[in-house]
């Protein structure tokens, strides 16, 4: 190109301590390097980024871009505005929850979930290229007959790993003082209602455990019926639900984990679960969605999640010496290949492609 | 020899609950009517234990002859662990145990049942449906019987203890029609029986209602607010209307929201909520007119006494849409707005605490409404009407 | 290294299997396992709401319910709008003047929502615009149902000769008989003068809520489904009047069934109901096929095994009275 190329990036909600907010910065770090004039464009801006993005409003005075990016994870009428521009689309697909998940929680927020999975149909015909997080991921798009999908994973935040990665799993664990860890949202989907009914059974087994639940809620009902659950389940006192935490308070849950627990029945991707790989915390996954390939094998996958199974899992995982040296290894493994250090090459050389491509040539 | 004799399980000038309100303001009125007036009750003032604390024997109260009995034994020890067990799913409870959560719950007074028993004229008035008195003693009376059941969606009205006493009752009196509905829904026995939607006597008070006193009574000065009537308790709604009240003066940056009434479970203290504790009648009503607006928060309300007396005062009402019979009233009469949320409740209460025109409008209907429906003459003539198809 | 790999990914896929037997073995082992298992299902499905527990495992219900809740959430802002259409005339006491204080309300409403900054905002923006327009086609509606009623007025309100002759009809009973129809009770009222014991059913709570606050027990009700819900042979009498005027012979034939099933082996219906031929030709062509006359509702009546008296009325609307005994 003989200018520099244009690029605008549209995020419905921009947050920088969330995995796709965190992506979206790095995807414009990508483009500036390759000399584009990027931009991103969203519709709330929190008050940390307000001098990082324009709000989606002043869109229609800014110069046109040769090419749009659209972060999909959640419906927006972002994406009608976005659809109804004339200009290349390209969109970077997160997962949506299928709002199912919510009936019975929050019926708005579950429609709002409908709501974006029409729009994706409709937006899967107006692209003409995506990158989507996962094969998972992938194949609601080429169900919705887009051809050309990239699979590149999320781009993370390194500040997130430990930059002192231990080189070997710790001594076993105390079973007295165990700690069961998930990171995520509190949301039905995430179930972590499952992890509590676990835990029910763990506690009777090794008392004294606890089970640690960062992450901020989704669903007020939904968080208000864990907390009634753990007091129904008796084990109120074993629970610990942290909310939202900073970058190095989440890095201390992850040294402190003796256990990395996902049962969710839907992931777009999971994030966390390669956060504690990279710490060297043994997981153990429910066979769902995505996290399978996420796992890709370096974690204990179970197709059965009740509390007798899942706890069986913890005990042996936290019990067998020759078990955990092999999960730590694998999942440091598995951790590297999903390092930023690692996608990001990919991602640029797919942008490259993009740019150069006939699409975006005026 | 009564015309009319009330059973209820409390009964006095300080015994504070809903039926026992509701008994003593017909009794009382049939009385000053002409009527001979007589109550059969327990000494108890509080309803937690049942303890014997009025004397026992008949008095004169009011024109009403009381008569008291002793209880054969306080609220047992293990009526909570049974409300545990039964309530959960009380459709399944057998015929035995509910019969015992009757008896564990009380009160149970022998002298009180052998009085029942002895009655031989006129009428039996029974309220509320729940305790002991009205569920063993149905069985017991030998003259037409008159249910007043204050009857909520509640899980021990699903108990099958209380079919008995639904069906054999000659006739029965709502205090609403949501309250008819119900008890029709869940006793379709009823349907045939002759009942009316009664309500309760509800009338401006004698004195002069003086709203600048209040104001200077309670410090509040000119500034306008809204009012909250009632028990201060988390199932009454008041924590999450002052949750709602904050939020939404935060955004609006004025208003105040005064509590009247005995709090039992504490309110953490804010800038926008004056807690004035338990007044005088001469101040809760002085206290209804200077506000520009009442609200009950309360999901669970079977006639909601406070709503038509703010209604009489002048003021306009914002209850809870969940609760049936207090929206129920707005409906009706006009005379009030209704929140199922926080978004609708804080647009309510900023078109209530701006718009002047709206709130006299609001309340003039309300008003009339009680007049016209709630006035002593108008449920007399209801009662009246259906006592007459029953003796 | 590839092979060490490949063979740590299988013995890791192994312990599943392990874990699995393990957990199985400890059910079995450890009756109180099983129990607990099952306490901890129950356990949630107490603290989830229903609809919720339900949700959060695979196997959840179809977009309806998002349909559904998206017709609630209309519901809702029709409330706070006060729009009835079944009383477009806004018949109920004050209801006129809240409804046009409301509705402004509402407009402000539909603003707020519409400018609040909430991740959802956007569904609300859309589900508002049209609940707009949902709101003025209700207003049309009622308008145009205003427009049509000016064409056939609804059934009049029994006078108090038509009351008597009912009442007389049923002298031999104590009570208690089912109005059905009953509008401002009238005929509930003659029958308790008579000293029978009655109440009356109707669609309208506005057209009962005069008699209601006289006192008569009038309850609002459709007519089938108030029969419906009584116990065979609870009630002495039924009376069908007004509305059965305006229904179709088949609707009639099922409510003629439930009356029969809910009187007594000694009780009666009775019909009071206007002669075809009384209605004026419009009316005549525009209610084509509903309501019978008394003379065709006797031959039903008889068809269904009843001993059927023809008598007059007095009463200036209603001529005929058709009563029918069980037999």
């Amino acid at each position: 190109m003989s200018r520099r190329p244009v690029v605008h990036q549209f995020i419905p909600s921009l947050a920088e301590r969330d995995a796709v907010g965190f992506h979206t910065f790095a995807v414009d770090g990508i483009l500036r390097e390759l000399g584009a004039d990027s931009t991103i464009y969203t519709a709330h801006i929190k008050s940390e980024t307000k001098d990082l993005a324009r709000h989606y409003r002043n869109h229609v005075k800014d110069p046109n871009p040769d090419l749009i990016i659209y972060q999909a994870s959640i419906g927006s009428p972002m994406a009608d505005y976005v659809m109804g521009r004339s200009e290349p689309l390209m969109l970077n697909y997160h997962n949506m929850t299928p709002p199912e998940f919510f009936y019975g929680w929050d019926a708005t927020l579950g429609a709002e979930l409908d709501h974006g999975r029409r729009q994706l149909a409709r937006l899967c015909r107006r692209a003409f290229a995506a990158v989507a997080d996962s094969d998972f991921n992938a194949r609601d798009l080429t169900e919705l007959k887009l051809k050309r999908v990239e699979v590149i994973p999320v781009l993370t935040d390194d500040a997130l790993f430990p930059t002192d990665r231990p080189l070997a799993p710790g001594p076993i664990p105390d079973r007295s003082a165990l700690t069961v860890l998930f990171v995520g949202r509190l949301a039905p989907n995430k179930c972590q209602h499952d992890l509590l009914a676990a835990m029910a059974v763990v506690c009777q087994r090794m008392p004294g455990s606890e089970l640690v639940l960062v992450g901020s809620s989704s669903s007020d009902r939904y968080e208000q019926s864990l907390r009634e659950f753990a007091v129904e389940l008796g084990i109120a006192d074993a629970v610990r639900f942290e909310g939202s935490v900073s970058a190095r308070d989440l890095g201390s849950w992850y040294r402190r984990a003796d256990v990395f627990v996902c049962l969710s029945e839907h992931e777009g991707f999971c994030v966390p679960i390669l956060e504690a790989m990279a710490w060297g915390v043994p997981v153990i996954a429910f066979d769902a969605a995505a996290v399978p390939d996420t796992v890709a094998g370096a974690g204990v996958v179970l197709d059965d999640k009740s509390p007798a199974v899942v706890a069986s899992a913890v005990e042996r995982v936290v019990s067998d010496e020759s078990l955990r040296q092999l999960l730590f290894e694998l999942g440091s493994a598995r951790a590297k290949e999903l390092r930023t250090s690692v996608v990001r090459p990919r991602f640029r050389d797919f942008l490259v492609e993009l740019l150069e491509s006939a699409e975006i040539r005026r | 020899m009564s015309d009319i004799t009330f059973v209820v399980p409390r009964y006095g000038a300080d015994v504070v609950g809903g039926a026992e309100l509701g008994a003593r303001a017909l009794a009382t009125r049939l009385s000053a009517d002409g009527m001979d007036v007589s109550v059969l009750t327990s000494r108890a003032r509080s309803f937690d234990t049942w303890a014997d604390d009025y004397p026992e024997g008949t008095t004169i109260e009011e024109g009403v002859s009381v008569s008291r009995f002793s209880v054969d034994h306080p609220r047992s020890p293990n009526f909570a662990a049974s409300c545990d067990r039964l309530l959960r799913h009380p459709e399944q409870a057998s015929m035995q145990d509910a019969w015992q959560w009757i008896d564990e719950q009380g009160p149970t007074s022998n002298d009180l049942l052998e009085a029942i028993a002895e009655v031989d004229s006129g009428v039996l008035s029974l309220t509320p449906y729940m305790y002991h008195p009205a569920v063993r003693g149905v069985s017991l009376a030998r003259v037409p019987t008159v249910l007043h059941a204050a009857a909520h969606p509640e899980p021990p009205l699903r108990l099958p203890v209380f079919d008995g006493l639904f069906n054999s009752v000659s006739g029965i009196a709502h205090y609403s029609r949501l309250e008819q509905r119900l008890v029709l829904d869940r006793f379709p026995s009823t349907i045939p029986t002759p009942q009316a939607v009664m309500g309760l006597p509800v009338e401006a008070p004698d004195f002069e209602i003086d709203p600048d006193g209040a104001r200077r009574a309670f410090g509040l000065g000119d500034e306008p607010f809204a009012v909250f009537l009632g028990r201060v308790l988390r199932s009454k709604g008041t924590h999450e209307l002052v949750d709602f009240f904050n939020a939404a003066r935060e955004r609006r940056g004025s208003g105040k929201l005064v509590i009247v009434g005995p709090v039992v479970d504490e309110i953490p203290e804010s800038e926008g909520i004056v807690c004035v504790g338990p007044v005088s009648e001469q101040h809760k009503f002085g206290l209804l007119a200077a506000a520009d607006a009442l609200i009950n928060p309360s999901p669970l309300e079977s006639f909601s006494l406070v709503v038509l007396e703010a209604w009489l005062a002048g003021t306009p009402v914002l209850v809870n849409g969940w609760c049936g019979p207090t929206r129920d009233h707005c409906e009706q009469s006009g005379g009030g707005l209704w929140y199922s949320n926080f978004a609708e409740f804080e647009v309510s209460l900023n078109r209530l605490l701006d718009d002047a025109g709206l709130r006299s409008g609001l309340a003039r209907a309300g008003r009339a409404y009680v007049e016209d429906s709630f006035s002593w003459p108008a449920v007399r003539r209801r009662y009246q009407r259906l006592l007459s198809q029953i003796s | 290294m590839l092979n060490d790999a490949t063979d740590a990914r299988e013995y890791v896929a192994r312990i599943q299997a392990e874990i699995s037997q393990e957990a199985r073995r400890r059910r079995e082992s450890d009756p109180t396992l099983a129990t607990l298992e099952r306490e901890i299902g129950q356990a949630w499905t107490r603290s989830a709401p229903s609809g919720g527990a339900a949700a959060a495992s695979s196997d959840a219900t179809a977009p309806a319910e998002v349909k559904a809740h998206a017709e609630h959430l209309l519901g809702c802002v029709d409330d706070l709008s006060l729009i009835d259409v079944d009383a477009p005339d806004g018949a109920r006491r004050g209801v006129r003047q809240v409804k046009s204080a409301v509705r402004r309300l509402t407009r402000w409403y539909l603003r707020y929502l519409a400018d609040q900054v909430n991740a959802f905002n956007h569904f609300l923006v859309g589900f508002l615009r049209s609940t707009e327009q949902r709101l003025a086609r209700l207003e049309d509606d009622a308008g145009a149902a205003e427009r049509l009623s000016a064409f056939v007025d609804p059934v009049p309100e029994a006078d108090h000769a038509l009351g008597r002759s009912v009442a007389d009809q049923l002298s031999q009973c104590s009570g208690p008989v089912a109005v059905v129809s009953c509008g401002s009770g009238l005929i509930v009222s003659a029958l308790l003068q008579a000293g029978i014991a009655a109440h009356g059913v109707d669609d309208s709570a506005d057209a009962i809520s005069d008699g209601v606050n006289e006192g008569l027990d009038l309850r609002v009700a459709a007519p089938l489904e108030h029969l419906s819900r009584i116990a065979d042979g609870s009630l002495a009498g039924v009376v069908l009047t007004r509305s059965v005027e305006r229904r179709r012979p088949v609707e009639l034939s099922s409510l003629i069934d439930e009356a029969l099933r809910c009187v007594t082996p000694s009780g009666r219906i009775v019909v009071a109901v206007a002669d075809l031929s009384a209605r004026s030709g419009p009316e005549a062509e525009l209610l084509r096929g509903m309501g019978l006359s008394p003379q065709t509702w006797a031959h039903l009546l008889r068809r269904r095994g009843c001993a059927v008296e023809v008598s007059a009325s007095t009463g200036s609307r209603v001529a005929t009275l058709v009563t029918a005994r069980p037999q």
